[in-house]
């Protein structure tokens, strides 16, 4: 089945993340809709860095007897400590947030700009 | 093994020691928490000292994490400019530290003190691992860790408006990390490696370096985000004029810087300077944007009347001056700018410092209301004087040496970096000499005769003066204040000092 | 003993002893502020000349000391002025001016030792600085804003300067500062950098802007160091330029009109400086030696007779508190000494014989009539003739006779009164024995100023004036008036540039709209085309344009305040930009 669709579908798929997230991010004027902006922002990156690793027949990089094509493992790991990193900074936003709305009452950032 | 091998990872370590260990201390005496941080500081402060010597002595260390070999392991790469940009951030980090004893007192909740100096460490020690590491990915990391702590420290004290400050800043300056980890990305694709000098070995190989720009202007926009290159600094004043004065002494003096660091490791390191000499892709536009940025930077700054958000502008005139050097990519436009990065940390942590001492005695942030300061506090407005005369860039101060390199430098590339250079200094001149005649000079006509009765300005009556005349901010404020005011105007005549170490630096990013 | 402390470099002395100023109090501070300038001038005396005080200085070479006939000159009037203008302002309380006029005096002498281009362009910069801080010492907003205007002419001068400095760098590869010659265009930066420093027009405007609103005392050290220093730096690097025989007698007639009009009495002594330098500016374009010597001679001769000058309305100032002509009158009967004191400077800048500005001013008319230069010499003696009418006889007049207005009044100050004696002294002394003058200048004089012809037409000329003035005194009154100068666009300009930056936003927009309102009427009127509503429209632009200006010159609408959105938007943008300068640009391989 996988091996029907265009080789390089994952770098579209990861180009149209992209831009929906800076389009949210752009656009939204809620708060919380910036942050998943974000989200889908840095999902997308992730996206290209684990598509970069992958290869065609490659299989998971753990060591196993008679297996010779590996996909890349490197880039799991950066995923999966870009991962850890927009973890801490959403829940840090969305702290933001909540102490924002509290303060404010309002999450609509025109609002918040023009005090 | 001797210990002396292991000192750039422990001027790394011993920041995040520290920041571990303060909540710890922290739940059990809160008083505690401020010696833990002089104290970290103060060791890895004597440690960037001690690499510095040594890298100047014997050339580059290597330094591998945990024994793993680079390209595997993580490698630390300490070349003069990361040893000295490293003693500059230390340095000023430990000021910083001792500064904010007195305070952040009065700034921020007694129980948010842990977290407080936890965080100032974190930034410190986040920064210092960006400096020195040779892993472009641990410098995403190492960006990631300090961008966190600085987002959480603007809004720390929970004043009007931090919070936003903070959120945008957050939010604007991850778009800058995801780029840079975008990038990471893109540079691995094309070289399968993270080690900096293997990643510039294995690039020159290359036949079409076309990912590899995209990688390269990915990379510089990132980090331009970072260090708030005009156009991209509309995070920057709102940060850093809410944030507690020492924080924005880290801020402006030293966050920015890292990320002007960072972007000349990543086009002279990473890609090298052969590379960039038939693209010129990024370098034409970075310093077309620093001239706009001294220009529009200073203007902007005329216009605030909020001492903070103006000395703020005037960073992002000057991270234009340290950038258009590094542009313009020649020995003297880029001695310049790499001095010039010491001098603007020295003047501008100076002259926030001092901000923040006003601010804590008087409670004065209004421009305008700095009438008269040179009776009351007459330590802190010599120094602020001679930190602003600095960065005006009027000889014999420092900040004049390090312009005139520039000058020479942009001179030799166009006409109109140099006029921007003088046109920019001049605006300076009119921010800055505007505050220093209201210091010494400034008192408004009807008071005449009376000096220290209240004065009353455009209708606001202004807090009545105490009996004393002389209140001067406590020590742990003053002495900072008066080392930096000192260090700006000495490194003027004393040039050759910092020279000595940004000459090497030099040659070496420019391969020669 | 004394040859092993001395010498010192005379600029370090004044330089430390202005900043142990403020540690001394009352009366040792007095003997301080007198004992400074003794010691200088017995270290100038024990300088010898030739060129010391060297220092590398990361790569390049300063000279501190070039102590040679050229220079040695201004280092003893600069000293001499330094003591009179102490004593002159031994009373003032404040600590803060009396350093920032030994900063002044120090700079001004080590700009005159210097012998490269970047401790000179160091030097020029402190100058600078410690002149605007004598002027805003007179704490008031006009002076403050004076002073502003000051500081940023001569950073704009500066600026100049130091792009000259580092052309002539790059070409050159040092930064010796003597003779330029050729036609290179840092040879036109640093001679733009220098009339700023002689205050030569069209850059002259920062003089009679900043030196009437210094303090009494604060003004007759400007007056004495700026523009001499100017003169000297052009008398070094560009003797025998020609077009500054031009400048320098333009210069010279300008000055005098403007003088000639003006009511505030020392705004008129700050025109007679810019015309008196433009003697020593056209001195040094004429290049020979007699000119050179007359230059020096008249830049010293100069320094002493117009702080006597400007120490008279000082005292006038400080005994009344008025500047103006129109307010004054009748101070002869309470200032008798004041007055004969003042007069000794008016005579000495009129070339009155046995004077000290006969010997000098008559030197440089004579070396432009040597040259054959007749315009040149018709109009330095008419400007001489002009001196003498509102300096010696209209500021006086006016100030110590025509209208009685009852002003209380009496002698200033003992101390004023003793330094003023002591320059008065200095002027007749100079003028009997001027041997003592050109002694110390570059050249040997074979000039003899006191012959027959050269007395007699003086005299006559100076009499017809005085009978010229005695008819007319009442048509050359000063008018309680601001004579418009250039100086006018800048004034304008600064305000305009700040309302500018404030709300650029605003501005553009008011702006659009009077460009729609233009559009619209110029169509009604090209076609004729009556329509009422156009009419409407256009007036309706034009009210809001007008409102939009006024809205932007009260409040500041923070322009800075984007929104996150517009923010990553402006980021998305830079990289789109970068990447198609990628593609489109010539950097594709």
């Amino acid at each position: 089945m996988i091996n029907l669709l265009p080789p390089n579908l994952p770098y579209f798929i990861c180009i149209t993340l992209l831009l929906i997230g800076l389009y949210t991010m752009i656009i939204k004027k809620s708060l919380i809709k910036k942050i998943m902006g974000l989200n889908i922002f840095s999902t997308s990156v992730f996206l290209f860095l684990i598509s970069m690793a992958y290869r065609r027949g490659g299989a998971p990089p753990i060591k196993a007897e008679g297996v010779e094509l590996y996909v890349n493992p490197l880039p799991h790991a950066l995923v999966l400590t870009g991962i850890v990193v927009a973890l801490a900074l959403t829940s840090f936003a969305l702290i933001l947030v909540i102490n924002i709305y509290k303060e404010h009452k309002t999450l609509d950032s025109e609002k918040l700009t023009k005090l | 093994m001797n210990i002396s091998q292991h000192f750039p990872i422990l001027v790394i370590i011993t920041l995040f020691t520290g920041a571990y260990l303060a909540p710890l201390a922290g739940l059990w005496k809160r008083k505690l928490c401020y010696p833990l941080a002089v104290l970290s500081a103060l060791l890895s402060f004597l440690f960037s000292v001690v690499i510095l010597l040594s890298v100047l002595e014997h050339g580059i260390i290597r330094y591998h994490v945990g024994g793993w070999e680079p390209p595997w392991g993580i490698e630390l790469l300490v070349d003069p400019l990361s040893a000295f940009m490293a003693l500059i951030v230390s340095f000023i980090g430990l000021l910083a530290v001792v500064y904010s004893k007195d305070y952040i007192a009065g700034e921020i909740p007694d129980k948010k003190l842990p977290a407080y100096y936890s965080l100032l460490q974190l930034i410190i020690g986040g920064m210092l691992g960006a400096l020195m590491t040779g892993d472009l990915f641990n410098l995403f990391v190492m960006t990631e860790i300090f961008s966190i702590s600085a987002y959480a420290l603007v809004s720390i004290a929970q004043k009007k408006g931090s919070l936003i400050a903070s959120y945008n800043y957050l939010i604007l300056a991850s778009v800058g990390t995801t780029f840079i980890l975008f990038s990471t990305g893109f540079i691995y694709m094309v070289t399968g490696s993270l080690n900096m000098v293997d990643i510039s070995q294995r690039l020159s190989a290359l036949e079409s370096p076309w990912v590899m720009y995209n990688g390269l202007i990915l990379l510089v926009i990132g980090f331009a985000i970072k260090s708030a290159l005009f156009p991209l600094h509309t995070w920057l004043p709102d940060a850093h004029s809410i944030a507690p004065s020492p924080v924005s002494v880290l801020l402006s003096a030293l966050v920015i810087k890292v990320g002007a660091y960072s972007i000349i490791r990543s086009v002279f390191t990473v890609f090298g300077p052969g590379l960039l000499e038939q693209s010129g892709v990024v370098t034409i536009p970075v310093t077309w944007m620093a001239s706009l940025g001294i220009l529009l930077g200073s203007i902007y700054a005329i216009t605030q009347t909020d001492i903070k958000r103006m000395l703020a502008y005037s960073s992002v005139a000057h991270i234009g001056y340290i950038l258009l050097g590094i542009g313009l990519a020649s020995t003297a436009s880029m001695t310049g700018g790499i001095f010039h990065i010491l001098n603007h940390a020295l003047g501008k942590a100076c002259l926030f410092f001092c901000a923040g001492a006003v601010l804590h005695k008087t409670g004065i942030r209004n421009v305008e209301e700095y009438t008269g300061l040179a009776g009351k506090m007459p330590i802190t407005m010599i120094a602020f004087t001679l930190a602003a005369i600095s960065l005006v860039g009027i000889p014999p101060t420092s900040g004049f040496m390090s312009k005139f390199y520039l000058a020479i430098g942009a001179y030799q590339e166009s006409w109109i970096f140099l006029a921007v250079i003088l046109l920019g200094s001049l605006l300076s001149a009119v921010f800055y000499f505007r505050v220093i005649n209201l210091i010494y000079f400034g008192e408004p006509e009807h008071k005449s005769g009376v000096r220290e009765q209240g004065a009353e300005i455009g209708g606001v009556v202004h807090r009545q003066p105490t009996t004393d005349n002389r209140r001067e901010a406590p020590l742990t404020m003053l002495i900072p204040i008066i080392i930096l005011a000192l260090g700006s105007t000495l490194f003027g005549i004393l040039v050759h000092i910092p020279l000595s170490v940004v000459e090497p630096a030099v040659k070496l990013l420019l391969g020669m | 003993m004394i040859e092993h402390v001395l010498p010192v470099p005379p600029a370090a002395l004044f330089i430390v002893g202005a900043l142990l100023i403020p540690l001394l109090k009352g009366q040792l501070r007095k003997i301080f502020l007198l004992f400074i300038p003794i010691v200088a001038f017995v270290n100038l005396l024990y300088l010898p000349q030739g060129t010391y005080w060297t220092y590398h200085f990361v790569g390049f070479d300063l000279i501190f000391g070039r102590v040679d006939s050229t220079s040695l000159p201004f280092g003893y009037i600069f000293v001499i002025m330094a003591f009179l203008g102490a004593l002159y302002a031994i009373h003032v309380k404040e600590s803060s001016e009396h350093i920032a006029a030994f900063i002044l005096v120090g700079a001004s002498l080590g700009a005159v030792f210097a012998g490269d281009y970047l401790s000179l362009y160091l030097f020029l910069a402190i100058m600078t600085v410690s002149s605007a801080f004598l002027v805003f010492s007179r704490r008031r907003k006009s002076a403050t804003d004076a002073g502003f205007r000051y500081l940023i002419f001569h950073f704009f001068g500066g600026s100049l300067l130091l792009a000259g400095i580092i052309l002539y760098y790059i070409s050159t590869g040092n930064l010796y500062f003597g003779l330029l010659e050729g036609n290179e265009l840092y040879l036109y930066l640093i001679l733009i950098g220098f009339l700023v420093k002689a205050a030569v027009p069209p850059f002259h405007t920062w003089l009679t802007d900043a030196y009437p609103e210094g303090t009494a005392t604060g003004s007759v050290f400007l007056s004495a160091f700026t523009t001499k220093t100017g003169v000297y730096l052009l008398v070094r690097a560009f003797p025998g330029t020609e077009i500054l025989i031009w400048l320098g007698a333009i210069m010279a007639v300008y000055g005098v009109v403007y003088a000639v009009i003006e009511n505030d009495g020392r705004k008129l002594l700050a025109y007679s400086i810019i015309s008196q330098v433009g003697y020593m500016v056209a001195a040094a374009g004429l290049g020979t030696q007699m000119a050179i010597n007359g230059a020096i001679a008249h830049a010293l001769c100069h320094i002493l007779y117009k702080a006597l000058l400007f120490m008279g309305p000082g005292a006038v100032l400080q005994v009344t508190g008025r500047e103006k002509l129109t307010e004054l009158g009748g101070l002869f009967k309470a200032m008798p000494v004041t007055f004969w004191l003042f007069m000794v400077g008016g005579v000495s800048i009129s070339g009155v014989p046995f004077f000290n500005g006969f010997v000098s001013k008559t030197m440089i008319i004579a070396s432009a009539g040597l040259q054959g230069e007749a315009v040149v010499y018709v109009l330095l003696l008419l400007a001489s003739v002009g001196t003498f009418l509102h300096t010696c006889l209209k500021l006086p007049y006016y100030m110590f006779f025509a209208t009685d207005r009852g002003i209380k009044a009496e002698e200033p100050p003992r101390n004023m009164l003793m330094s003023m004696g002591l320059t008065a002294f200095l002027c007749l002394f100079i003028g009997i024995y001027p041997a003592i003058l050109y002694n110390i200048l570059p050249y040997p004089v074979d000039f003899v100023p006191y012959t027959t012809e050269k007395v007699v037409e003086k005299i006559a000329l100076l009499s017809f004036t005085l009978l010229g003035f005695w008819l007319l005194k009442d048509k050359i009154a000063g008018q309680p008036t601001i004579s418009l100068d250039t100086d006018w666009f800048y004034r304008k300009a600064g305000p305009a540039f700040m309302w500018f930056c404030r709300n650029p936003a605003s501005v553009f927009a008011s702006w659009k709209d009077l460009a729609y309102a233009k559009i619209c009427f110029a169509f009604i009127l090209l076609f004729r085309h009556n329509s009422p509503e156009l009419l409407l429209t256009a007036e309706k632009r034009v009210i809001q344009s007008r409102e939009r200006r006024q809205l932007a010159s009260r409040q500041p609408a923070p322009l800075d305040s984007l929104t996150i959105g517009f923010s990553i938007f402006m980021f998305t943008f830079i990289v789109a930009l970068f990447l198609l300068l990628l593609v489109f640009g010539k950097l594709v391989p």
